[in-house]
């Protein structure tokens, strides 16, 4: 009787601590933004965007000069043409003009484009960090300080996730 | 029985230790663009982009419609034969460099529009954060979400009421 009431109450007493840490679960939150401008290598992704960024301006300036060479062959030519030619070599000039535009369009997109598949090799070890940080400290949810509004107080695993990618301080 | 007794005095004890072991959290969301939408003055950030943008669209269809003026007469001059290749060079030149500046301005017509809203949302931003930090540091909040960025909430706190009134939005 005596051993049956004191299991009971071991028993009571642990399932009541456990609720309540249930309950409120363990949450945390990431400045990823601030990890990534400190991960190693990561100053290779600032100068391949450099570079690929020259590559499409000298991609640009060579059909532009392309561009002109025709264009002024075309004006120096045009006079002695048939029409059918002269038809022909102006909407070679006017196919060239746009893709031109076009190209320049879409630059920016690129670009993007570019630096997004360079990040992500380090996006995804960053991600990798945080997701073995939360298993070993038991954490239910890690929110990444970008989306948040406001935090305060809670506990912040950057240090610990930038310790997990070998980043001091 | 004395035991027993030990024992729950023991978890009694244990309990609040191992529920302050665990962190006290407290969430709140609030609907933030809800508020920016409702926020005194806002109508004057609405009112100069509009402006703006009516400006530039006139600009923009000045601009074409000397395109199709200049164009009309090029057009007129090629089929009445009479001008030189020299001449119609010059025209035509004239009419590329054109056509080149009227595309440059839509664009950054497009970018300026932008970035002239983005400069002027920026103080009525700053305030609403302002007061979320605040509402949040009084209440204890831990961490406060923007509802755009929430799949699902329910009978969480929300603290779109709070905010607003420091605002001083009814």
């Amino acid at each position: 009787m005596k051993k049956i009431l004191l299991s009971l109450a071991v028993i009571m007493a642990v399932s009541v601590c456990s609720l309540q840490a249930q309950s409120q679960g363990k949450y945390g939150h990431v400045n990823s933004s601030e990890i990534l401008q400190a991960m190693p290598g990561i100053d290779s992704l600032q100068i391949k965007l450099a570079a690929f960024k020259t590559e499409l301006e000298e991609l640009y300036s060579g059909m532009v000069e392309e561009f002109q060479i025709k264009k002024d062959k075309f004006d120096r030519e045009a006079g002695t043409m048939s029409s059918s030619v002269r038809q022909i070599r102006e909407k070679e000039l006017v196919d060239l003009q746009t893709r031109i535009q076009e190209f320049q369009y879409g630059v920016q997109e690129d670009l993007e484009e570019k630096q997004y598949e360079l990040a992500k090799p380090f996006q995804d070890k960053i991600q990798e960090a945080i997701n073995q940080v939360a298993k070993e400290n038991g954490f239910s949810y890690i929110f990444d300080t970008q989306i948040l509004l406001f935090y305060d107080n809670g506990v912040d695993v950057t240090p610990m996730v930038k310790a997990k990618l070998g980043i001091k301080k | 029985m004395k035991k027993t007794f030990i024992i729950i005095v023991l978890a009694a004890l244990l309990c609040p230790f191992a529920s302050f072991a665990q962190q006290k959290v407290k969430f709140g969301h609030v609907d933030y663009g809800e508020i920016i939408k409702v926020m005194p003055g806002i109508d004057t950030v609405q009112k100069v982009v509009a402006d703006m943008q009516a400006e530039l669209q006139a600009t923009g269809e000045e601009m074409a419609k000397e395109f199709q003026k200049k164009n009309e007469e090029y057009q007129q001059m090629v089929s009445k034969g009479t001008s030189s290749p020299a001449v119609l060079k010059i025209k035509e030149d004239e009419l590329t460099n054109m056509y080149q500046r009227i595309q440059d301005f839509s664009q950054s017509a497009e970018q300026d529009l932008q970035a002239k809203q983005l400069e002027l949302l920026k103080p009525f931003q700053e305030k609403i954060l302002e007061a979320i930090k605040e509402v949040g540091k009084e209440h204890n909040f831990t961490y406060i979400f923007d509802t755009s960025m929430l799949t699902y909430y329910e009978q969480g706190e929300d603290v779109s009421a709070k905010v607003k009134q420091k605002l001083g939005i009814k």
